[in-house]
């Protein structure tokens, strides 16, 4: 079996402060297989990754090619080693357009110059061997969308014809997976060794020859081909027992439950147009779509982030303020989005945890002007609890902790906004089973209290598992308003890639 | 090639190298027009020969600010050259003595990175410090203005000729600055200023690409001390103070991004051209010599506004059309400890 292993990893370990990435962490990588490594954010794969790659010196352990210790620290090395990565961060720089990014390491020169024509010439060859035909070489990356910036970093690492090709986190933005399976299953066929790193257990069944789990940085568990039981593997993963279910709804929304926001005819220039709908206290309304429908127009709006073109907004009744969000936060009984990226959007990633919960409730924690630091500590750890935050990233820097962390500090701190209305886009996005399922809680919690939810999310399966109604959004209109036992998934897709209309309400979705 | 013509407009305004030439040719016709008696081909000559210096400054900063790091020794590295030559160099061959003091200033600009990456410190610090370490050197050198710069660099800049020579000296620099930003170099920096990061895990050595282009900051500066020295004729500590805040509002007006990653040369070459075009215009139409650092300042703001205002409007533009931007679901590292 070794005689095979192109690539040995054994004791790895590393420690950023008091927090524990790897922890002697050993796995043998064989010529031609796939090979996925699984865990929660946090279960050291991305610093995996990073120690491969070159980028990341390890405390301890060792990596090596067949016999030949890898020296740390240097992606030349890596490459040398005939390793290659498409980074779940992607690794493109944006200023710079496809050509220049896929030939960056190794741009052609003819008397010191790089001419445009003859990088644009082979970055084009490239692409077309890689069956991409729909990215021009000359775009600016910039300006491409996102599924094709993913697709770029995955071909710029496949063209590197790599012996061991690192995939981390390779579809958390490609729709047509298919393509990416195709072309990693070919190169697994010439004897390249892949290392997959996802989230999405569905897509490792089908993909790989085997497995790997990670938690806290250690090797927990191991398995062959598709052979493995969901919920047993997301145990291993996350250490106990889960029950993957979405909370259910404890009571039916009362029958007089008051209608909080209505929005009607809204429209947000040529992206959403005359979009009507209203939502309960304790109601949960979903909205799906895929990329670019005007979900985001719509969020953004309410949130007063974006200017409406057109419509009325009231809330509880009145006329909703929304010429800034500091103006929607004070409308009525508030509006609060919880936006898209949260590093950027919601946090600041360079402050303590407590700190990025508490800026809404300043007021409350202050005295003659002074923050007062026990009353802060106690109104975070407060709030936190609230959205399953353990009491122990308080005090670390919000852009140091996962993405699951990140996002229950910010549900925290729409707690403490008091808004009645929230707006959530994709709040579970990119990050773990395990914190998914405490948002789901937190969401819940929420609309029990009685708040009126709108929750926009990419999986499809959320919102049929938390959304009291789901209207769907199709070229910036509604295209279904789906109730009750109506929400199903082939339905939302269905009305989501724009075939069937629901016929009885066209283009509301307003609660009658 | 992409877009109609409306996008070629609007391009020309988000474009700051673009912006900065449409207001130098507006205030170039101002200048002509009111100028009594017509504007003569030897004002021009002057004109383009004084703002040699400090283009040549300005495309240094500019380097060093597309690579997403800030450089103040400009003016230091100006005042030290200009007294090396009217002193140390005074007698030696001029192409040797301009040779000699550009690769001195290089160096400079080398050291001056390296100590930003491998010293790991913030390169405003360490670049004011050298700015003020040079400045001191240069006083200690020649403490009251003298000296004489080797006439050879004098002739070479000042001579007349059929065209403003001036002219000709921006031209070769703004070609210069085309070329090289189609080297693999060039690329690079674009790419550092951009994103570090993800120019380290696209295999490019970012260290090597950083010290570079400090070198080749500090050899415009250089540059421009040989200009300024041609100009002057002599040797003056004290008088190059002037180009730590000039070169700045040059590369504003040209467009240049304070932030990184984007800028041109070219944008601060007719910067600089726009900065000492005023006190012209402002002569030419009788505006009191007093009011020319209020109409410095509005113009720098004016400039740096539209670029902001047209960048932005693009931006807003993006974030409809393409929607999510990728997920950096942070560095994985601090997350579970033992929670």
């Amino acid at each position: 079996m070794s005689s095979t292993a192109v690539l040995e990893v054994s004791g790895l370990s590393k420690v950023y402060g008091d927090a524990i990435a790897l922890n002697g962490a050993s796995l043998e990588l064989q010529r031609g297989e796939i090979h996925a490594i699984v865990g929660e954010n946090g279960a050291g794969k991305s610093t995996l990754v990073k120690v491969l790659s070159g980028m990341v010196i390890p405390d301890a352990g060792t990596v090596s090619r067949e016999g030949v210790e890898l020296v740390f620290g240097h992606p030349g090395n890596s490459r040398k080693a005939g390793i290659s990565t498409s980074f779940q961060e992607l690794s493109l720089l944006s200023n710079l357009t496809v050509a220049e990014n896929l030939l960056i390491s190794e741009l052609p020169r003819q008397f010191g110059v790089v001419r445009r024509s003859v990088v644009e010439k082979k970055a084009a060859a490239i692409l077309a061997e890689w069956g991409v035909v729909d990215i021009a070489p000359d775009t600016l990356v910039a300006q491409l969308p996102l599924s094709a910036k993913q697709r770029l970093e995955i071909v710029r690492a496949l063209n590197a014809r790599p012996d061991i090709l690192i995939l981390d986190e390779p579809t958390a933005a490609l729709p047509d997976t298919e393509w990416l399976f195709h072309h990693v299953r070919s190169l697994r066929d010439t004897g390249t060794a892949v290392l997959y790193i996802s989230h999405k257990l569905r897509e490792i069944a089908e993909l790989c020859d085997r497995g790997t789990v990670m938690r806290n940085g250690a090797i927990v568990g191991s398995f062959e081909g598709s052979d493995f039981n969901h919920d047993e593997l997301i145990s291993t993963m996350i250490g106990r027992s889960i029950n993957l279910a979405f909370p259910p709804r404890v009571s039916p929304i009362p029958a007089d439950a008051p209608i909080v926001l209505v929005g009607e005819e809204l429209t947000v220039g040529r992206r959403l147009t005359d979009v009507s709908l209203s939502i309960r206290g304790g109601e949960i309304l979903g909205v799906a779509g895929l990329e670019g429908q005007g979900q985001r127009e719509l969020f953004y709006a309410l949130a007063g982030e974006l200017r409406l073109s057109s419509g009325t907004v009231t809330i509880a009744g009145e006329p909703a303020d929304l010429r800034s969000p500091r103006t929607a936060m004070r409308s009525g009984p508030g509006i609060a989005l919880v936006p898209e990226e949260r590093k950027r959007e919601a946090l600041f990633p360079d402050l303590p945890t407590s700190v990025n919960i508490t800026v809404p409730a300043l007021s409350e924690i202050t005295r003659g002007g002074i923050v007062r630091h026990g009353a802060e500590e106690k109104l975070a750890a407060e709030a936190g609890a609230g959205a399953h935050l353990p009491d122990a990233y308080l005090p670390r820097i919000v852009g140091q902790l996962s993405g699951g962390n990140q996002q229950k500090a910010v549900l925290a701190r729409t707690s403490l906004t008091g808004a009645q209305v929230l707006l959530m886009f994709d709040p579970t996005r990119g990050i773990d089973p395990s914190a998914k399922l405490e948002v789901y809680g937190t969401l819940r919690k929420a609309a029990e209290a009685g708040a009126a939810i709108l929750l926009y999310s990419t999986e499809i399966p959320e919102l049929v598992g938390l959304s009291d109604r789901v209207v769907v959004l199709y070229g910036g209109q509604i295209a279904a308003d789906l109730t009750g036992d109506q929400i199903q998934e082939d339905a939302i897709m269905s009305a989501a890639v724009g075939h069937a209309r629901n016929p009885g309400t066209p283009n509301s979705g307003v609660a009658s | 090639m992409k877009g109609g013509f409306g996008d070629s407009v609007r391009n020309v305004f988000t474009n700051g190298a673009s912006r900065a030439f449409i207001v130098l040719i507006f205030m170039l016709l101002v200048w002509a027009k009111f100028q009594p008696n017509g504007l003569k081909v030897s004002q021009l000559d002057s004109y383009l020969t004084l703002a040699l210096p400090l283009a040549a400054a300005a495309m240094g900063v500019t380097v060093v600010l597309i690579s997403g790091e800030f450089d103040l020794s400009a003016a230091g590295v100006i005042a030290l050259v200009n007294v090396l030559l009217a002193t140390t160099f005074t007698a030696t061959n001029p192409l040797v003595a301009a040779v000699a003091v550009i690769v001195i200033a290089a160096l400079i600009g080398l050291v001056n990175g390296l100590f930003v990456v491998f010293g790991k410190l913030p390169a405003i610090a360490v670049t004011l410090a050298t700015f003020i370490i040079l400045g001191g050197l240069a006083q200690v050198l020649l403490p009251q203005p003298g000296g004489q710069v080797p006439q050879g660099i004098v002739d070479a800049v000042m001579t007349k000729m059929f065209i403003p020579r001036a002219l000709l000296i921006l031209i070769v620099l703004g070609i210069g600055w085309l070329w090289f930003k189609r080297t693999r170099l060039g690329i690079h920096m674009f790419g550092l200023g951009e994103d570090e990061a993800a120019l380290h895990l696209s295999g490019v050595n970012v260290r090597r690409t950083r010290l570079w282009v400090f070198a080749i900051g500090g050899a415009l500066y250089g540059l421009a001390g040989v200009f300024f020295s041609a100009l002057t004729g002599s040797g003056d500590a004290n008088s190059t103070k002037t180009y730590l805040l000039a070169t700045f509002a040059a590369v504003a007006i040209g467009g240049v991004s304070f932030a990184g990653g984007s800028g041109s040369g070219l944008g601060s070459i007719f910067g600089a051209l726009v900065l000492l075009a005023i006190p012209k215009v402002l002569f030419v139409l009788k505006v009191s010599d007093w009011m020319q650092m209020v109409v410095q300042g509005i113009v720098i703001i004016a400039a740096v506004l539209v670029g902001a205002l047209a960048v932005r409007r693009a931006q807003n533009q993006a974030f409809l059309s393409l929607g999510r931007e990728a997920e950096v679901d942070s560095v994985e590292i601090a997350s579970e400890g033992k929670a």
